[in-house]
């Protein structure tokens, strides 16, 4: 029961809000950071606890900086995950701040150059959640410069941490400046405190009390340092009471805000005014008040404070043996806090000197890597367009010389073709020569002849002019006149021939006439038997023509067409006469070589058939007789090309050659020829 | 005497005609003409014996003279007459073929009238 009571009474404690703590600049007495601490953790919305852990930071930096340092981590990540820029920038001022308590100098420039950065940035403007937390105004322009003022206060700090008093005095006057141009209380007061603080001045107590009068005006709190030093000043002229009076002020101050920093410089100072009294007592109470202090900060530094205020107590005591002791103690911890801070510093000017280095080096590295990026920009470009250049080029060159081999070798191929065509030719016409000349001497022995009979008959004609006989006279001049028809038959006939031969040997020249087919055939028939007989006295042959007269003149290259029928004719002999050979396995069977040559019109085609009765071709070789240079003749007999060229030339006119065949029965190759 | 002249070429017979146009009209010799080997033998089994002397040409179309000869020699005709062989070639192939088979004179061509008649009338 009283468990559930108590838990009762809890929830009806007013909880603190964050909207309470706005006009106070994000300070907090002890309760309300207790209750902000519980509700810290409960609370769901980042921003309000942005705000939170700020205020708790506040409440801790001065007193336990490692506290304070906590929540302001805290502030610090959630500010970078809202990504608020003047909250960003002030979450990394306050935390820099803090982490100059802790002795992280670095660490703290680092922060503060970056609050420098972020709230010299007039676009940090945009955020404008709370800009009162920061300024007093409504105004997030205002709240942005109040941020700047403060980070200045805090730079001036950390450089004063540093040793560097001139630096420490400038950033102050650029704070306070910077404060002034907004009229921001908070920033003109620790602007001053500040200066007076490092720098004393005749002036103190004035210009102390005008500062002050900045930190009422706008609300702020944390006056206990100014306070304090009015103390100090006012002891410095004598006014005991007025000092005594400020300094309970101070110390009253430093406790409400959980200032224990400045506590334990106050209680110093005290102690301090009160040796000057020779208020050996009072001296030394304050002197415990440091230590007492010191032990609740555990702040080695405010150790320090605390074993000089009691060495120089104890020394006004006359206690000689405490004073000595306290003050090997200062002096101790004293040297190990210098060595940590000398090696702060030293880390920190090596810091700030790489820092400055680095930057300038980032500078000319983003400048010259800028420089480098277009000069490798324009290298690859470059490159690239040489690559391909390069690559055209050589393609070019292949294709050249590429096109060179292929045109030369065209040119061979073309001459090499057109030889062996005209060697086709002539050997298909040295195959005719002895035809050609049986054919030629049968007409001029006739022209011979019939001239020798005919100066016979001349003779006679004149015997019987002589005996008057006239019938006789008639009748030989009838016979004259017959003989010299003769004469002239038998002499075109020879040139007929000759002229044949002339086409027949002739490169084709490619023009087509109306020529009559069945002569054609005929005549190459004639040539081919006689050729054949000429060259083989024991060849012979049957040969039957069926030539359909209807056909008329068709429109050829006659000296083409001619050797194409030569050829087939030629072939034929040749196949008929195998079988004789021994083409045909049964030897003893009775075998005539007999070949057939007919010509059909059939439609608009004019077939030209030449059969043999030949052993006819084997399928396995029937695909192959139309390849150039096939041929089953022995070696050295055929060009394999007689085929061939037949084929190309039936084709080129239009037409087609085929072959119908059946092994042992002979085969027939048919040209059909369109008649147009 | 009759003779019959074997030639696939037609004109040899007006050639032959005026050649021996006074021997013709003197009636000392008759010619007969065939223009194929198978022409002639049809011609030699209508009219047995009256062939006495037969001049043949060697290249023709079919059966050639070569063949005719054979048969005429071989077959069917005794006694067989006088068959001369006249041919455009004058080889000795072609020579001593007609000769195994019989032939009992060679001419070439282009034919030599005179000394045809001289054979001729010796034959006679």
């Amino acid at each position: 029961m009283k468990s559930f009571i108590k838990i009762f009474l809890l929830c009806l404690l007013p909880a603190f809000s964050i909207a309470q703590i706005d006009r106070t600049w994000g300070y907090v007495t002890a309760k309300q950071a207790d209750s902000l601490k519980r509700s810290v953790l409960t609370e769901k919305n980042d921003t309000i606890k942005m705000a939170a852990y700020r205020s708790l930071g506040f409440y801790y930096q001065e007193a336990i900086p490692d506290s304070g340092l906590y929540f302001h981590e805290k502030h610090l990540a959630l500010a970078k995950k809202l990504n608020m820029k003047l909250w960003l920038a002030d979450a990394y001022s306050q935390t820099g701040f803090t982490l100059t308590f802790t002795r992280n100098l670095t660490k703290a420039y680092e922060y503060h150059t970056e609050a420098m950065k972020l709230a010299g940035d007039e676009k940090s403007e945009a955020d404008n959640w709370r800009p009162w937390t920061f300024s007093n105004s409504k105004n997030s322009h205002e709240a942005r410069i109040a941020i700047l003022g403060m980070n200045y206060q805090m730079m001036g700090n950390l450089w004063g941490a540093l040793g560097d008093r001139e630096k420490q005095k400038a950033y102050y006057l650029e704070g306070a400046k910077l404060g002034e141009s907004i009229n921001n209380g908070k920033v003109v007061f620790l602007s001053y405190n500040n200066l007076l603080g490092t720098f004393p001045s005749d002036s103190a107590i004035l210009v102390t009390n005008k500062a002050l009068k900045f930190a009422e005006a706008s609300n702020f709190p944390r006056i206990s340092g100014a306070l304090l030093r009015l103390a100090i000043n006012y002891a410095d002229k004598k006014m005991w009471d007025s000092a005594f009076v400020f300094a309970q002020k101070a110390i009253t101050n430093a406790k409400a805000n959980n200032n224990l920093n400045g506590l334990v410089g106050h209680y110093k100072e005290v102690s301090l005014l009160f040796a000057r009294q020779n208020n050996k007592d009072s001296c030394l109470y304050y002197a415990k008040k440091v230590l007492e202090t010191a032990e609740v900060t555990g702040v080695p530094r405010h150790f320090v404070e605390a074993y000089r205020s009691l060495s120089n107590a104890n020394q006004l005591n006359n206690k000689t043996d405490s004073a000595f002791k306290y003050e090997q103690l200062a002096h101790k911890l004293f040297d190990s806090l210098n060595n940590i801070r000398l090696a702060n510093i030293t880390k920190y000017q090596n810091f700030a000197f790489n820092e400055q280095l680095r930057l300038k080096k980032m500078d000319e590295e983003k400048t010259a890597y800028a420089n480098n990026l277009k000069m490798m920009g324009l290298l690859a470009v470059l490159g690239g367009i040489l690559v391909v250049a390069f690559i055209l080029y050589h393609n070019n060159r292949q294709k050249q010389k590429a096109n060179a081999v292929l045109e030369s070798t065209l040119a061979n191929l073309k001459s090499t073709q057109s030889q062996l065509v005209q060697s086709e030719k002539m050997a298909s016409l040295g195959e005719l020569t002895a035809g050609i000349a049986h054919e030629i001497q049968n007409p001029l022995n006739f022209v011979n002849n019939f001239s020798e009979v005919s100066a016979e008959l001349t003779k006679e004609l004149v015997d019987e002019v002589d005996k008057g006989n006239t019938d006789e006279v008639k009748a030989i001049a009838k016979d004259l006149k017959s003989n010299l028809e003769k004469i002239n038959h038998h002499g075109k006939r020879a040139a007929d021939i000759v002229k044949g031969m002339l086409q027949h040997s002739r490169s084709s020249t490619g023009q087509k006439e109306p020529t009559d087919i069945n002569a054609l055939c005929d005549e190459y028939l004639r040539l081919a038997y006689h050729g054949l007989r000429a060259k083989d006295k024991s060849f012979n042959a049957t040969m039957k023509t069926d030539f359909d007269e209807s056909i008329g003149n068709i429109n050829i290259i006659p000296q083409d067409i001619g050797r194409v029928v030569l050829n087939l004719i030629n072939n034929a002999f040749y196949a008929a006469s195998l079988p004789s050979k021994g083409g045909f396995p049964e030897s003893d069977k009775i075998h005539e070589p007999t070949i057939w040559v007919s010509t059909k019109k059939v439609g608009d085609k004019v077939l030209i058939s030449i059969r043999d009765n030949g052993p006819g071709i084997p399928s396995s070789i029937k695909e192959k007789i139309f390849q150039p240079f096939f041929t089953t003749k022995p070696t050295g007999q055929g060009t394999g090309l007689g085929l061939s060229l037949s084929y190309d030339i039936v084709k080129a006119h239009g037409g087609e050659l085929k072959v119908e065949t059946k092994e042992r029965e002979g085969s027939t190759f048919i040209i059909k020829l369109p008649v147009v | 005497m009759k003779i019959l002249v074997v030639d696939d070429e037609q004109d040899v017979q007006i050639l032959f005609e005026q050649r021996f146009r006074k021997e013709i009209k003197n009636g000392d010799f008759v010619f007969v003409f065939a223009f194929s080997g198978e022409e002639a033998l049809e011609y030699l089994n209508k009219h047995e014996h009256e062939a006495v002397l037969i001049l043949s040409d060697i290249n023709m179309p079919g059966m050639s003279g070569l063949q005719l000869l054979e048969v005429i020699k071989t077959k069917y005709y005794k006694p067989p007459p006088t068959v001369m062989m006249i041919t455009a070639y004058g080889d000795a192939e072609n020579f001593n073929t007609a000769k195994q088979l019989g032939a009992d004179d060679f001419l070439t061509k282009p034919v030599d009238f005179i000394s045809l008649k001289e054979k001729l009338k010796t034959i006679q």
